[in-house]
């Protein structure tokens, strides 16, 4: 069998692999109990299938940039996919220990602090930005960080007015005023435009 | 006045401010604090009238008087744009173009339009049980239409836009708010007094008058906001001709830091620093855009104190929806309520400054504040 033969069979099995651990996840699925245990099936689809069939994919397209890019890829999926899991984890078992338990004041502080700097940044970056099509983007991201501020500090009522407006119409407004302003005015004689 | 007399009357105005809103900030009950009266009646006088989402409530069945006039504004605020951005005399209509958008847009936008619009009626029929309500539903659904102009074209966005029906819609709505009132006065209670039978807790007929004001004021914003966008869209789009403008640089500046201060006060303080750089803005301004744009900063400020004087520190969001009344300690809903009018009224106000910037920009040719003056001679 020649080299390039083997790579392919070999690039084949990696696939079924990789779709298997993705096969047999979604089976296992429906028949876990529970959030965390159904984490188990979430967590070598992940972790193991992606990786496997991006080896595959890069084992086919041989040595060079395009397999390392695949790889780099696949890689990122993977530790994307665990960062996940955890995260899910630690959020399921917090739901599952108490769902009312105080948590730590110290987080919310934290968050209300970090979602404050980012209203000031953005604020301050929106006045400074003289030109009103920067300004109109500047003013959409401060109603993203009002937004995040606003569910911090537990009102979402607020936070989905201030996304429709704060981030949509505001900035549109703006926008579509600063294209009406910036046309040069209408000279007379410079062209017939008058029926 | 010359530019450096007014910096330094900004200057001595911005320090003596700075002074002074500290000084009030340091006195204010700490942010987080867990003594809110008003906020604590509040949430008892919305559960006693069977109102899950207690913003709603405020809005809708404790305020409704000042929702009233809020409604109004967002009213007039249509009325005036529409008298500001009319046809000039001079001015003719070119029909828009035909253009084509991408095909991945196109499928983007048909997927999207009709998953936004359901959004939009999700949020508008559920603000007495779920976090939303008419204002915010109404934005959406009116932002949601603009989808179309995005996926296809300017000619597609006028087709499925009927603003002459729109505009009795949103004059009707606006009609049967008050209507609403009247009927309440012509059942024995008093203007705007919730006398309808207040059905179950956490039921999408509960509340009374909530969900029929609430609708009331869907339809206005959606309607009014499609029909306000329209005209500065025919503005930007359909009364021009086609040219160029020479961007500007802005120039670049040093950000200046900010101190340090107690987490207690901190809220407020950050709420002085976006005031006081907005004031910065709107007085060194050399255009009229930018200036409103500054105004629309200078607004948030008052989110954050609002926001900042009803935060609970540990509390959960005054929604009964999946909360167990009286399980959780809840924020004060009093507050949010006054933010959700004043970022609505907030944003009719640059829609009209907005309007009233290409009029002045119609009849001198410059958006200049120094230039304008200039031309008063």
């Amino acid at each position: 069998m020649t080299g390039a033969g083997t790579a392919h069979l070999a690039a084949h099995l990696l696939l079924w692999a990789g779709v298997g651990c993705f096969l047999v996840s979604a089976a296992a699925l429906p028949f876990l109990p529970g959030g965390l245990a159904r984490l188990h099936a979430l967590a070598p689809a992940g972790g193991l299938g992606t990786p496997l069939i991006a080896c595959a994919v890069a084992l086919e397209q041989g040595a060079g940039r395009a397999a390392g890019k695949t790889l780099l890829i696949g890689l990122l999926l993977a530790a994307g996919s665990t960062v996940t899991t955890i995260a899910v984890a630690k959020a399921t078992a917090d739901e599952d220990r108490h769902q009312d338990q105080e948590h730590p004041p110290g987080m919310d502080d934290a968050l209300t602090l970090t979602s404050l700097l980012l209203v000031v940044a953005a604020a301050t970056l929106a006045v400074l930005c003289r030109e009103p099509v920067r300004q109109a983007v500047a003013l959409a991201a401060l109603g993203l960080a009002l937004t995040l501020l606003f569910l911090v500090l537990q009102a979402p009522d607020v936070a989905l007015s201030q996304l429709a407006v704060g981030t949509a119409l505001t900035p549109l407004l703006i926008l579509l005023t600063a294209r009406k302003v910036r046309r040069p005015p209408a000279r007379p004689g410079e062209r017939e435009d008058r029926p | 006045m010359k530019a450096r007399a007014r910096g330094a009357l900004l200057g001595a105005a911005g320090t003596v401010l700075a002074a002074f809103f500290t000084a009030a900030c340091l006195d204010l009950p700490a942010f987080g604090t867990d003594h809110h009266p008003y906020g604590d009646r509040a949430v008892a006088a919305a559960l006693a009238h069977r109102t899950a989402n207690t913003v709603s409530a405020v809005n809708f069945d404790l305020r409704a008087l000042d929702t009233l006039g809020e409604q109004s504004i967002l009213f007039v605020t249509v009325l005036g744009s529409t008298l500001l951005l009319r046809l000039a005399r001079d001015e003719h209509r070119e029909p828009p173009r035909t253009e084509r958008a991408l095909p991945t847009t196109r499928l983007f936008g048909a997927v999207l339009l009709p998953v936004a619009l359901v959004t939009g009626v999700y949020v508008v029929a559920h603000g007495q049980l779920t976090p939303g309500g008419g204002f915010q539903g109404g934005v959406v659904l009116a932002t949601a239409l603009h989808l179309a102009y995005l996926a296809a074209d300017y000619r597609v966005l006028e087709r499925v836009r009927p603003l002459a029906a729109l505009d009795t819609a949103d004059a009707l709505a606006a009609l049967s708010f008050t209507a609403l009132g009247l009927a309440a006065l012509a059942a024995g209670g008093a203007f705007l007094e919730n006398v309808l039978p207040l059905g179950t807790f956490n039921t999408i007929t509960s509340g009374g008058t909530v969900p029929l004001l609430n609708l009331a004021v869907g339809i206005e914003v959606g309607s009014g906001l499609i029909v306000l966008l329209a005209h500065f869209l025919d503005q930007a789009v359909e009364i021009t001709r086609p040219g160029d403008g020479r961007p500007r640089r802005p120039p670049a500046r040093p950000r200046p830091s900010g101190g340090t201060a107690l987490m207690g006060a901190l809220p407020f303080l950050a709420a002085g620093w976006v005031l006081l750089t907005a004031l910065y803005g709107l007085v060194t301004s050399r255009d009229l855009i930018h200036a409103v744009g500054c105004l629309a900063v200078a607004q948030t400020s008052t989110y954050l104190m609002l926001l900042g004087v009803g935060y609970r520190r540990g509390a959960t969001a005054p929604v009964f929806g999946d909360l167990p009344p009286g399980s959780r300690p809840v924020v004060d809903p009093v507050v949010q309520a006054l933010t959700l009018t004043d970022i609505v009224v907030g944003a009719t106000v640059t829609a009209l400054l907005l309007a009233l910037t290409i009029q002045l920009r119609k009849r001198h040719g410059t958006v200049d504040p120094q230039a304008l003056t200039a031309l008063r001679g």
